[in-house]
């Protein structure tokens, strides 16, 4: 039960972390996994491929190719125009969950 | 040794061990049903990308050429179950659209094949088994006491009956031969493979002893017969000189 909601809880942020880690810089999907496993943000690799798809399909990503010596040619990802507008939204969303949530939990 | 395949995983080629290529398979091929239609060919590649690249690192790691199935195991728990990914979209059979009728008798059919898998590969193999150890239990106990007098077939013939001793006897020299068929058979359908060099040995070994403790307890049982019938013969005989006697007290 409890380990349910934790994973519900992440599932419900993790396009927002995604966003913000790609608006620091151009990102390889290797760089959000290792970002997101810091953060203790990712239990499983699985989950990211999926929402990666949702949001570039959503016109929030987009991402170019380029050529790797370790392997296959990589997916570098960078936010559109409409993903950073969407980035700016949710940053100002968090920040009212966050109030409220502190509000509750410390009143 | 393991049979291996070459594989292209998102354009990078992988020589893999046969178990670990159907593990990775179902692998992806469960979590491909999972996905929507228009995101699965992206998320597909994505992964199979990832995946090439951790074996790869894998196999550089362990320094082996052929991708194992820990290796597959690996990048299973790395990446997650194919639940992960969200619900199983394959085709089901919907239960509205079954008959009351049609329920039952898809129930029977699926109750009769459980019925008949459980009775050819559980319970067939596993009487056999039980009936090879009975034979085999016979032929030695009754073939060893026939062969060691010190180990008291006559005992036990005194005790238990020289007739039932024969009687299990036989079965004992039928059942092995019937034994070793069936064995055959059922190892030769479930692996493919026939039984071996050493289960003849022994099986025929017992059957040799089996048919020792036969031949014994045979002899037995028609010597006590000639026994009988030499005393019936003699009661006979006693009984018609008291005739004689009654006849001559007559005549008296």
């Amino acid at each position: 039960m409890v380990e349910n909601i934790k994973s519900q809880m992440k599932k419900g942020i993790l396009e927002y972390c995604i966003l913000s880690i790609i608006n620091r810089q151009e990102v390889y999907t290797s760089d959000i996994l290792e970002a997101l496993r810091q953060a203790n943000l990712l239990v499983v690799e699985g989950t990211l491929y999926p929402l990666l798809s949702r949001l570039k399909n959503n016109g929030l990503l987009k991402y170019r190719w380029q050529e790797s010596t370790d392997g296959p040619p990589r997916k570098y990802f960078t936010l559109t125009d409409e993903g950073q507008e969407m980035l700016i939204a949710l940053n100002d969303e968090w920040g009212v969950i966050n109030k409220a949530i502190n509000k509750i939990t410390k009143s | 040794m393991k049979l291996t395949k070459n594989i292209n995983l998102h354009g990078i080629v992988l020589n893999i061990d046969d178990d670990a290529y159907q593990l990775l398979k179902e692998y992806l091929s469960d979590i491909e049903s999972r996905l929507p239609q228009d995101e699965r060919q992206d998320v597909m590649d994505d992964l199979e990308s990832r995946i090439a690249e951790l074996l790869r690192a894998a196999l550089f790691d362990h320094k082996y050429e052929s991708v194992t199935i820990d290796m597959v195991r690996a990048v299973r728990a790395r990446i997650g179950e194919p639940n992960e990914f969200g619900e199983n979209k394959r085709p089901v059979i919907k239960p509205e659209r079954i008959s009351r009728q049609g329920v039952g008798r898809v129930l029977t059919i699926v109750l009769k094949a459980i019925l008949i898998i459980i009775a050819i590969q559980i319970l067939f193999p596993v009487l056999v088994v039980i009936f090879g150890l009975l034979m085999a239990f016979f032929g030695v106990s009754i073939g060893g006491m026939a062969l060691v007098p010190a180990l008291g077939l006559e005992l036990l013939g005194g005790s238990v009956g020289w007739t039932w001793i024969l009687c299990l006897s036989i079965i004992a020299a039928i059942g092995l031969p019937i034994y070793m068929i069936v064995h055959w058979i059922v190892k030769y359908s479930r692996e493919r493979k026939h039984p071996s060099l050493r289960f003849w040995v022994i099986t025929i070994l017992i059957w040799l002893l089996s048919l020792g403790g036969l031949t014994a307890s045979l002899v037995k049982v028609v010597q006590m017969n000639e026994d009988n019938i030499t005393t019936i013969i003699q009661t006979m005989d006693n009984w018609e000189d008291l005739d004689d006697l009654d006849n001559l007290d007559e005549l008296d």
